[in-house]
């Protein structure tokens, strides 16, 4: 049945009304006479399932040469540069480290990190909000080829748009600064929900703010149980040596 | 507004899925968002309507059903097949 008369493959016009004209007409030509037939098509398809599958692909690229690795995750000035600044001065000379650093602009960060031991790649994403499989998976074997044990992927400052990409890492850890708040983890659940690791950072400047340990442990649980967590302070060195010896262990 | 990308990736599927079709239009489509996925819904309505301009899916209705997780998936979609018909 065609969806503009509703008539039927017959070609008789199936409405039922009165009128004067003879109503079982036939065409009289020879030309395709076009029937817009609607149908519907099952597709259970991921959205995302182009950029899935990259990070698939990533991912096996990355443990074949025996690479972790790890998409950081936060707000904007969470200190996710600081960090990965004190990290692999830390780690030089113990483990082999690359960094792939997104931003919206500027390669300011990839400066910031360069000159520590570790190949630094800067991804400007001009109007995205997060970093996507395939720009990472691009640079994985210029940056991550040579020996690398422990890759970082610092994304674009944002708790919410870059925790929907999957990048092809092995597992995200997302960083809260003390400044932001207790309650970020159940305002955001899905950034929190699927990092198993959370690096509460600036923890230097507890005494100087109304901002509750217990009571943001609390609210990680609530959306994570089971997630374990770092307290450190980047700057000035406080918790980094239990940070270290965690990724000292992933990299064996 | 990641929901810009997520939309590209749903119409790039959908378009995909309608060329194998032979369809010429497709008037709407059915995804499925859980609530941990980190797409809006909204969001994505709005963008969906600006990123489908001037494709097979321009002026497709967008249905969307909320689930609890992470799903984010293309259930289906109705298409407009034109088959020519000697008559």
């Amino acid at each position: 049945m065609c969806k503009d008369c509703g008539c039927g493959t017959d070609s008789k016009h199936a409405h039922d009304h009165d009128h004067a004209h003879p109503h079982d007409h036939i065409h009289p030509h020879a030309h395709p006479h076009p029937h817009v037939e609607r149908k519907t098509v099952t597709l259970e398809r991921k959205v995302l399932a182009e950029n899935d599958a990259q990070a698939e692909a990533n991912r096996k690229w990355l443990s074949e040469h025996g690479v972790t690795a790890i998409n950081l995750i936060s707000s904007p000035g969470s200190g996710k540069t600081l960090l990965l600044e004190r990290t692999l001065e830390l780690l030089r000379g113990r483990v082999s480290c690359a960094v792939i650093t997104g931003d919206q602009c500027t390669d300011n960060d990839a400066r910031r990190l360069m000159g520590k031991g570790a190949p630094v790649r800067q991804i400007e994403t001009v109007n995205s909000c997060h970093l996507d499989a395939e720009r990472v998976g691009a640079l994985l074997p210029e940056v991550a080829g040579d020996g690398v044990k422990l890759l970082f992927i610092e994304n674009i400052g944002n708790l919410v748009c870059p925790a929907a990409f999957d990048l092809g890492e092995h597992f995200k850890v997302a960083l809260l600064s003390t400044t932001e708040g207790e309650d970020k983890p159940v305002k955001y659940p899905t950034l929190f929900s699927m990092a198993p690791v959370v690096v509460l950072t600036k923890m230097d400047l507890v005494p100087h703010l109304d901002w509750n340990l217990s009571r943001c442990r609390e609210y990680l649980r609530q959306i994570h149980p089971g997630v374990f967590v770092f307290e450190l302070s980047a700057k000035t060195g406080q918790g980094m040596d239990a940070w270290i010896e965690y990724l000292e262990k992933l990299a064996r | 507004m990641h929901e810009m990308a997520i939309a590209m990736a749903l119409i790039e599927q959908v378009e995909k899925a309608a060329r194998e079709q032979k369809a010429r239009s497709i008037a709407g489509i059915s995804v499925a968002v859980g609530r941990l996925s980190g797409v809006d819904p909204d969001a994505l309505r709005a963008v969906f309507e600006l990123a489908s301009e001037e494709t097979l899916a321009a002026g497709a209705q967008l249905e969307v059903e909320l689930l609890e997780g992470r799903e984010l998936y293309i259930k289906s979609m109705d298409v407009d097949v034109e088959e020519p018909r000697d008559v």
